[in-house]
């Protein structure tokens, strides 16, 4: 047996997580939207006070932002649950 | 060197300071840093990891390919985006069926990924790739007088045989021999090795067990050390280390926990002559007292 304890943990959530659709985290809802769990490259005044540079986030390119919402409707949480990710 | 700076989701939206350290510092030690334009969350393992590995991978892949087309490795400084793409990138590298589930979803996104591009956590390539006596050589300024304590992130010590840098996990150096290398007296204490208690899945879902924990890593602290100043290389433990210090305050009735904390680049950044307004601004434990004695 070469079972780590760290996969152990994560196999249990995914299974929580496969069998309740409660135990669904709503941060991925988050991440399929804007692809980030915060809100990531809109602070921008604030970005420009410390002297940074602007992001070139995913949120702000649509086509780019499409096609990773397309790879993530083919993956099984997202297509089990599709109700949760419309609009 | 060149390497592709992964930020995560914190580290921009609630301390782009953290970041502006980075950028400031990384490149004066002779580290060109590269976007990572158009990634996604890491993913953090609260997320797609605790749901299914189809998702999971598919999401480290889209990360992985951007480090990949750029022809280097990834830089990232939160302890949990290193853990997870590391892992992903682990699994992805080991198991051809998982590679070529995850290349047949990013196929449609112009997009493919072989695991060649490695993740490294910005501790160890300061550690490693520049080295104490290259940092001190560098400096400024000094925090000569200043003692701190250091926080290992734990997503780099375990699981070790995947995200370990360090030669040994339970007696890990770097952290410590880097802010060495800024001139401070760095203090041991009893609970130096004990997780932050910032986690998610502990502190959404336990947090009263999770700011009990914390109190007797601080209360450790207050009785065994001389800390001026915490040292952290993640950015969940510095925001937890400095929220959870407010928690405590209002529930023991006075300004017991009051002890700056600032990421390694931050401190790093001051000694290299950094405009503190803009590596060191954003805190939640006035950093004054730090900050007026670094010269």
């Amino acid at each position: 047996m070469d079972v780590k304890p760290f996969e152990m943990i994560l196999a249990i959530r995914q299974w929580q997580s496969a069998n309740d659709e409660t135990r669904v985290p709503p941060s991925i809802v988050e991440i399929y939207k804007r692809g980030y769990t915060q809100a990531v490259g809109v602070n921008t005044e604030l970005r420009e006070a410390l002297g940074l540079p602007p992001l070139k986030t995913i949120t702000n390119n649509p086509e780019q932002l499409e096609l990773f919402r397309e790879m993530l409707m083919k993956t099984p949480v997202v297509s089990a649950n599709d109700y949760m990710f419309g609009g | 060197m060149e390497l592709c700076l992964f930020l995560g989701c914190n580290t921009p939206a609630v301390r782009p300071d953290v970041e502006r350290a980075i950028r400031a510092t990384m490149p004066v030690l002779g580290i060109d840093l590269l976007d990572a334009d158009n990634y996604v969350c890491c993913p953090a393992f609260g997320a797609f990891p605790s749901t299914d590995d189809g998702s999971w991978l598919a999401t480290s892949g889209w990360n992985l390919s951007i480090a990949e087309e750029k022809g280097c490795d990834f830089m990232v400084q939160c302890g949990s985006c290193y853990s997870s793409l590391r892992m992903g990138r682990e699994h992805i590298m080991h198991h051809a069926e998982k590679r070529a589930k995850v290349n047949e979803l990013l196929e449609p996104t112009g997009r493919q990924v072989t695991g060649k591009s490695k993740v490294r956590h910005v501790s160890e390539v300061l550690y490693k790739e520049v080295g104490t006596e290259t940092i001190t050589s560098l400096l400024k300024k000094s925090l000569k007088g200043l003692h701190g304590i250091v926080q290992y992130p734990c997503h780099t010590l375990y699981p070790s045989e995947v995200v370990g840098f360090e030669e040994s996990a339970r007696a890990p150096k770097g952290m410590r021999e880097l802010v060495e290398a800024l001139g401070a007296t760095v203090d041991s204490y009893s609970r130096e090795l004990q997780c932050c208690g910032g986690a998610g899945g502990f502190m959404k879902s336990t947090p009263e067990q999770a700011i009990e924990f914390a109190k007797t890593k601080f209360d450790a602290i207050l009785a065994e050390t001389q800390a001026d100043f915490i040292a952290v290389s993640c950015i969940t433990c510095l925001m937890h280390l400095e929220n959870v210090q407010n928690t405590l305050n209002k529930r023991v009735g006075e300004e017991r926990y009051k002890i700056p904390v600032f990421d390694y680049n931050q401190l790093l950044a001051l000694c290299l002559g950094f405009d503190p307004k803009e590596v060191a601004s954003i805190c939640n434990v006035p950093r004054d007292s730090v900050l007026s004695r670094i010269a």
